[in-house]
């Protein structure tokens, strides 16, 4: 027998698959051959180090899974499921932002003052200027009006001892300067009030003006915040009927003052969205004890009709 | 051929399952969840998707069940069912590259050679090493030598039932499972000092 042949019946000889006759013979060519033993060692042990691979324990919940698929609503739950999926990446996604912010805020070193606040603009924010199409942009869902309790802000009138307030009160809609507004803090005893339509994220109403409504979400929303400034709703965005939702993630410090700002969610015109991070970044939220820095996503929209 | 076969030992539940018994499915469940899920897990290489594969086959299995004739064994059609399926996920497979194969070529190219030799409390992590060598051996493969591998030397099926699962003859099982095994020692090769009867040369 040829070593090409005798090692053509390997597999079949690991497998004790040969005829006596035939396994003799690859047998006595083996003791005779040091090239096919070698070769045969190694093909051996391939073999074995395969076999002696472990058996996995299913995962415990796959006769659940294989009910829930052949129940007869199964479709349009797999359906639905597969449909809610894209959601489920929110909050991961939303940790993950937050830890990237957080990252850069260290390597930034950044000195908490006003001034030297680094905001960082991510997205390529395109600044349209198209004069046609109505002009209307709408990125996110329209509030429904009436929704949030209907005055403006429901001022917070006790104050609480140890805790400055930065601005004095003004009655809210009063667009002095269109800047400032000192809403307070918003109600905080029944927690949150939450829009929850995002799923992951729940929105806390904070603050409802005349052309722009304010919501909050994310660790940080469940501090007072002592200092609101309403972004600045361009005049030229007013006249032509621009709306939008821009969604801006902070970084809140322990001392209130917010750290860095991201754009989350453009309103697609570079202008709002920027008017909304500058806002932000005025922003001064209760102060904790110790070093937690508490992410947060405030949610702005636009609404001119509700001039 | 078939009929020197051994009766399958499932006809019983599957007639109960026809008849309209549910709990028969649960009971072939049982028997065959770490099989189905096993074969996949070897195949496909990653828990995930071997999860959501036992679980697309057992939901295929139930809806065709009921048509089920008998003219194959349960099991080895319960078989075809698995590997054809994981053949189909890895052909899809093919133009998108997931992170589970991200990180199993990462791994490959730690060299093996870095192993310490295998004495002591390390051993069973070489263990676990080694058995992940083998496993991205044997992902290296086409979809048809994975499937005689794995039905092989992993689940144990006779030649004459890989050809039942495979629908093929029992002379096109000798020949794939011959050039998978050659094709998988190759890949084993970087290793193979190690694995040579426990690390010696």
């Amino acid at each position: 027998m040829k070593c090409e042949d005798v090692q053509r019946l390997f597999s079949v000889y690991v497998d004790n698959q040969l005829d006596p006759k035939e396994s003799k013979l690859v047998k006595e060519h083996l003791s005779d051959c040091p090239t096919c033993q070698e070769e045969w060692r190694e093909f051996n042990r391939a073999v074995e180090i395969t076999r002696s691979l472990p058996e996995i324990e299913p995962p415990s919940d796959l006769f659940q899974r294989v009910k829930e698929g052949i129940s007869p609503f199964s479709k349009t739950k797999r359906l639905l499921t597969r449909i809610a999926r894209p959601l489920s990446f929110r909050v991961p996604a939303w940790g993950l932002a937050a830890v990237v912010l957080l990252v850069a805020l260290y390597l930034v070193r950044i000195i908490p003052s006003p001034q030297e606040r680094i905001k960082v603009m991510t997205g390529g924010i395109p600044s349209l200027s198209t004069e046609n199409e109505g002009a209307r942009v709408t990125a996110g869902k329209k509030r429904t009006p009436g929704k949030a309790p209907s005055l403006d802000v429901i001022p917070h009138k006790e104050e609480l001892p140890g805790k400055e307030r930065e601005e004095p009160m003004r009655t809210a809609g009063e667009p002095e300067e269109g800047d400032r507004l000192a809403p307070g803090q918003p109600p905080r005893a029944p927690l949150p009030k939450a829009d929850d339509r995002d799923g992951a994220l729940s929105f806390r109403s904070v603050s409802r003006m005349k052309q722009t409504n304010m919501s909050i979400a994310g660790p940080v929303m469940t501090r007072e915040i002592l200092k609101m400034v309403e972004p600045e709703y361009p005049n030229w965005a007013k006249k032509r009927e621009v709306e939008g939702t821009v969604e801006v993630m902070c970084v809140v410090l322990p001392s209130g003052e917010v750290g860095t700002t991201v754009t989350w969610l453009t309103s697609e015109w570079s202008e709002l969205d920027q008017s909304v991070v500058q806002a932000i970044g005025e922003w001064r939220f209760e102060p904790i004890t110790g070093e937690e820095l508490q992410a947060g996503i405030v949610r702005i929209a636009f609404d001119f009709s509700e001039e | 051929m078939r009929n020197n076969l051994p009766v399958d030992q499932d006809t019983p539940l599957i007639r109960r399952f026809q008849e309209g018994d549910g709990s028969a499915f649960e009971e072939l469940f049982i028997t065959y969840q770490s099989k189905v899920f096993n074969t996949a897990y070897r195949m496909l290489g990653n828990y995930e998707d071997a999860r959501d594969m036992a679980q697309d086959v057992f939901i295929r299995a139930h809806k065709s069940l009921r048509r089920f004739r008998g003219d194959s064994r349960f099991y080895t059609w319960l078989y075809r069912i698995t590997v054809n399926s994981c053949i189909n996920k890895l052909k899809s497979q093919k133009t998108t590259v997931s992170f589970s194969d991200c990180d199993e070529s990462w791994e490959r190219t730690k060299s093996p050679l870095s192993w310490s030799p295998n004495r002591g409390p390390i051993k069973r992590l070489e263990e676990k090493e080694l058995q992940r060598h083998v496993q991205n051996g044997i992902n290296s493969l086409p979809g048809r030598y994975r499937s005689v591998i794995v039905l092989r030397d992993i689940q144990g099926l006779r030649y004459q039932e890989i050809a039942e699962v495979l629908g093929c003859s029992l002379e096109a099982v000798r020949s794939s499972l011959y050039r998978a095994r050659q094709e998988l020692r190759r890949e084993l090769k970087g290793i193979m000092p190690l694995i040579m009867n426990g690390g010696k040369k």
